[in-house]
């Protein structure tokens, strides 16, 4: 461990309370103004620990990099549960959404997911705002280049300038800017982002601490002035003509006006560009690229290399904002040179004159392997640090936020002396990435995916709030308005839940079902072609259509979720099984070699936990049953 | 893995023995146990019990002995019921799929060792020993498993499990990237998972035929004195005689033979005569054949057809009438003179002669056709290799049965998921592989999928 003793004079915090010590300047440092780092510094200032934002740039705190949207498949999921947990992304793209759509309606209920575009920069400003009105925090303009570390403890941060910031707690939410470089074709530039600079020093301090490091890439598509394009050659993709917020305590009501997207099709024309031009890409000809990119992310290169045979690709052109002059080129992710670019977008339909904004590229940045991490996301090898974000390995806004709001959690919980929250993959979307991200690591950008979430059938997009929402409340993160709310919605549910179930029907018809005597409106709302409108009228009292359309998906769902609360039960046991932390794998000679190394580096705290490490066999896991059962005998209880 | 619930093993080494033990343990042993074992008086802890191991029809399969040992004095520290039943391979698989069936899980190796160790039965210098055993069993097993699974079972396994990931990928791409990816047609899906469904199912049935491939077909000879049994199970030996050994029975009154028909180890009992009969030592004699008979596949019933049906033989044909048999009337030679055809009751019986080689093969014919249903046996065709493969491929089957019904009802394709990814880990567990970390390759190997 290194140990900085640099003496520094340590500049005077204005929000303290009595759990600080006299020399600290917070209890919770956050680095990095991201969507991971607005949650934590959120969270961890509302649960009343004094926090400090450090920000290379607080007037680009929260701005959508890339693409503007938020949800989408297993991404509205989580944002869903961050809303419900008392995180602020369900709330900010609500107040600001320009266009909105349900996706996998017809799917199931369990897929079904929310996708809204923001206003970009509205969306910053939104959170920048949220930010500067939270009691107990204070931002600070600087970067974050070292950590300084005593007795195997975080003590704080050390700003390029020099300053020692100190804390109990520092959560790193650094996004794409350790050690990062941006490219289009042969220029290759230092940047964390499109004109900011990378964090150079953060790496070294990680890697002096015994983290390992590794490199991902990512990238982004160009941007095209919209009054270039002749939309008439396009197909328009609507909004949803009424308004869907993601949050269960935003208004039902638009932001602003609701505004198309379009989709364009690629076409031989741009495929031979990009194959003629294959030697100045990066990532092939050039070959400058080391880091993994995501395969569900690919840039148009890689389309067109790896999907030869495609005779198009959609392209899809989103707004940036209601007054921006920017459209996103989304499925048109690039590295190419720029006059390259260029000319490629030129080939597609309605952008014979288009105007290039802002050329694409491609981003390479060190992540560290999340295997370091406890599931509460504080390091293992340095107590009171926690990581977040695209640090730990994954990509997406989503993604980021639902760590930040875990990490801002754990760190405000350390810093003030309470237990750590940990979510469990049954509990949630989050608690699913996060287990997979410690006990499984990463090897490519991680992204939330419906079939990451074995339990989905009770992870749903409508029962957020029921999962998560009492422990957001517990935690101090709901108020206790909201809370009431959110008790009435539930006992609403449960009426009218119990009223369908009471309610007889029978005998009759109901469009083309056919319903003998007896027959409940239950048994209607189980029937998949029968919607929760086309029985609203049978129920005894009037029912809050919201309310009816999530009692009609518990009863409809009631068979589904039974068979996976069996399957979640019948794993608990294992899941309650913790493995002491300093546990010495490397002495249970009944292990195979490869079974104990990656033990001894995931270091599991369950024994569920390590049944999901890839490569460990049923009897290396009955092996450290039998052994764990052994230590736990030989306590003294 | 729980231990809260109760498992069930064949305890004896697998081979013939004078008794097999088939073991329970878990707190609803003696429940499960009750469901296989009929006897008069109730179980008490620690007391032998006399009764019959019933199927779960009721029909009778041995007759035998059950021991209920109350926890926590057991070796597995749990309820513990113990079934001795007759030595055969046969019998004790039967009495043990009892178990299963009545709601027992079939245990891990080393599994009743393990809980005993867990419920602290064990010394603690024991946890090594028992990681050892459960590290050497699983490689044993694992060395076994590969041996099998080289041939037609993994290609048959993995080729379920291709189809099944075909369709969790095409769902997954749709749900993830619905922009992107069109949604299957469900009747489409229907069809395929209909299609796995039925091979699993077949290939459970050709668990049946792997079963017999490995342990052979038991067949009792009975029926009344001097009816010729012996001469015909020599007949029947006799020309294998040359490819098969001779073992004498565990009893001095009961001799095993075996010989093979279309490969099929045929592993044949010849009884004592049976009659009513004061002799303390010919009614052992007797009801050992009677239980020889209760746990054969098959009962081979021999008379003689060359006098009048007399008491014992119609008491042996009626006793049998319930039960797979193959009635034979033997006549002497072709010149003797049998009583009347019309007073014979039994539809379907053979006549003939133990002399002719025409008599014999008819028998022979009539063994395979009763006993496996006259599917072509075939040695090469892929078998499952055990209980667990069985068990896999019905926990396979079961869920497939289950995404068919959701899709016959209409309901949405994503309620599918579940059941095809339940199916396709337990296929896995034959042949191994992490359903996720596949299905996501496939994905984005298949589709060119992203904004």
């Amino acid at each position: 461990m290194t140990n900085h003793g640099r003496p520094c004079a340590a500049p005077k915090s204005g929000a303290m309370n009595e759990h600080s010590s006299p020399a600290d300047d917070a209890q919770v440092i956050v680095v990095g103004g991201g969507h991971a780092g607005v949650e934590a510094a959120a969270a961890a200032a509302r649960l009343g620990a004094a926090t400090i934002l450090v920000s290379g740039d607080p007037l680009r705190i929260a701005t959508l990099a890339c693409n503007p949207s938020i949800g989408g498949s297993a991404k509205g999921q989580l944002v869903r549960e961050i809303d419900a947990l008392g995180g602020v992304m369900a709330q900010l793209i609500d107040a600001t959404a320009l266009h909105a759509r349900f996706l996998n309606e017809s799917k199931g209920p369990s897929v079904r997911a929310l996708r809204a575009l923001a206003d970009k920069p509205a969306y910053a400003r939104a959170a920048q705002s949220l930010l500067a009105g939270k009691p107990n925090l204070r931002v600070v303009a600087a970067m974050a280049e070292d950590l300084v570390v005593e007795g195997g403890a975080i003590r704080g941060v050390v700003t390029a300038d020099g300053a020692f910031l100190r804390a109990r707690c520092v959560v790193l939410a650094t996004g794409t800017f350790l050690g990062a470089k941006t490219f289009r074709g042969a220029d290759v530039a230092a940047e964390g982002r499109f004109g900011e600079a990378p964090a150079l020093g953060m790496s070294a301090a990680l890697g002096r601490l015994g983290f390992p490091l590794a490199r991902l890439k990512t990238g982004t598509p160009p941007r095209i002035d919209r009054t270039s394009v002749d939309v008439a050659q396009l197909s328009e993709q609507a909004p949803s003509p009424t308004p869907l917020p993601f949050s269960y305590r935003s208004p039902a009501r638009f932001a602003g006006p609701q505004l198309p997207c379009w989709i364009a099709l690629t076409n031989e024309r741009t495929h031979d560009l990009v194959r003629q031009n294959l030697s100045r890409s990066p990532l092939y000809g050039l070959d400058l690229i080391r880091g993994i990119g995501p395969r569900y992310c690919p840039s148009i290169e890689d389309k067109v290399v790896k999907f030869a045979h495609n005779p198009t690709h959609q392209i899809f052109i989103e707004p940036e904002g209601w007054d921006e002059p920017t459209w996103y080129v989304g499925g048109f992710s690039t590295s190419l040179p720029a006059d390259v670019q260029l000319e490629m977008l030129r080939t597609l339909p309605g952008c014979a004159d288009v105007v290039m904004l802002r050329a694409g590229y491609a981003v390479e940045y060190d992540f560290v392997t999340p295997t370091e991490l406890d599931p509460s996301l504080e390091t293992r090898r340095v107590a009171g640090l926690f990581h977040c974000g695209q640090l730990n390995g994954t990509s997406g806004y989503e993604e980021a936020a639902a760590q930040g709001l875990i990490a801002g959690i754990n760190a405000a919980h350390r810093a003030l002396g309470r237990p750590a929250l940990r979510l469990g993959r049954e509990t949630s979307y989050i608690g699913t990435m996060i287990d997979d991200l410690v006990t499984k690591g990463v090897d490519e950008p991680y992204r939330m995916l419906t079939s990451r979430a074995e339990h989905r059938v009770v992870l749903r997009h409508d029962n957020a709030d029921l999962r998560l929402t009492p422990i957001g409340h517990e935690l101090g993160l709901i108020p206790d308005a909201e809370f009431a709310a959110f008790t009435a919605r539930r006992n609403a549910l449960k009426d009218a839940r119990e009223a369908a179930e009471r309610t007889r029907i029978g005998p009759t018809c109901i469009r083309t079902a056919v319903f003998g005597a007896g027959a409940t409106l239950a048994d209607a709302l189980r029937r998949p072609e029968l919607s929760f409108a086309d029985v609203a009228g049978l129920f005894p009292r009037p029912i809050d259509p919201a309310i009816g359309e999530r009692a009609h998906i518990e009863i409809a769902m009631e068979g589904y979720v039974r068979r996976a609360e069996a399957a979640i039960a019948q794993a608990a046991g294992d899941e309650a099984k913790t493995i002491p932390p300093a546990f010495a794998y490397v002495a249970i000679d009944q292990l195979s070699r490869e079974a104990r190394e990656k033990l001894e580096r995931v270091r599991p705290r369950t024994l569920g936990a390590a049944a999901r490490i890839p490569g460990l066999t049923p009897a290396d896991i009955a092996v450290l049953r039998v052994m764990l059962h052994r230590i736990r005998q030989s306590i003294p209880a | 893995m729980s231990e809260h619930d109760t498992i069930a093993a064949i305890a004896t080494p697998p081979g013939r023995g004078a008794i097999a033990i088939v073991r329970c343990s878990g707190p609803a042993a003696r429940d499960i146990a009750g469901r296989v074992f009929r006897s008069r008086a109730p179980l008490l802890d620690r007391v032998a019990t006399y009764g019959s191991i019933v199927d779960a029809a009721g029909q009778r399969i041995d007759r035998g002995l059950a021991i209920a040992m109350d926890a926590p004095r057991t070796v597995t520290g749990e309820d513990l019921v113990e079934l001795h039943i007759h030595g055969s391979p046969i019998t004790a698989r039967e009495t043990l799929n009892g178990l299963l069936a009545a709601g027992a899980r079939l245990a891990e190796p080393g599994e009743f060792t393990r809980r005993g160790f867990l419920n602290g039965k064990l010394d603690l210098s024991a946890a090594e020993a028992v990681a050892d055993l459960i590290a050497a069993e699983s490689r044993a097993a694992a060395h076994a498993a590969a041996a099998n699974l080289n041939g037609g079972l993994r290609r048959l396994v993995d080729s379920a499990r291709d189809a099944l990931r075909t369709i969790l990928e095409e769902l997954a791409g749709a749900i993830d990237f619905p922009d992107e990816v069109p949604a299957p047609d469900p009747g489409d899906v229907h069809a395929r998972v209909a299609t796995v469904a039925q091979a699993l199912a077949a290939l459970s049935r050709d668990g049946e035929r792997g079963r017999l491939l490995r342990e052979g077909f038991s067949l009792a000879i009975v029926g009344p004195p001097n009816a010729g049994k012996s001469s015909l199970l020599n007949a029947l030996v006799g020309e294998e005689r040359a490819i098969v050994s001779a073992q004498a029975g565990t009893t001095r009154d009961t001799i095993e033979e075996s010989f093979a028909i279309d490969g099929v180890l045929v592993r044949a009992i010849d009884t004592a005569g049976l009659r009513s009969s004061a002799d303390a030592v010919e009614r052992l004699g007797m009801e050992r054949a009677r239980a020889a008979l209760a746990a054969a596949a098959l009962a081979l019933i021999v008379v003689d057809g060359a006098a009048p049906l007399e008491a014992p033989a119609r008491d042996v044909l009626r006793a049998t009438r319930e039960r797979a048999r193959i009635v034979f009337f033997n006549k002497r030679d072709a010149g003797s003179i049998g009583y009347d055809a019309r007073e014979t009751p039994e539809a379907g019986a053979l006549w003939g002669s133990t002399f002719d080689p025409a008599s014999i093969a008819t028998i022979r014919e009539a063994i395979a056709q009763a006993g496996w249903r006259s599917e072509r046996i075939d040695a090469t065709r892929p078998y499952l290799g055990g209980a667990r493969h069985v068990q896999a491929v019905e926990a396979a089957r079961r869920a497939l049965e289950l995404a068919l019904e959701t899709l016959a009802a209409g309901a949405p394709v994503d309620l599918i998921a579940g059941d095809l990814a339940a199916a396709s880990a337990a296929l896995g567990e034959i042949t191994g592989g992490a359903v996720t970390e596949e299905l996501l390759d496939g994905i984005f190997a298949r589709f060119c999928i992203g904004k």
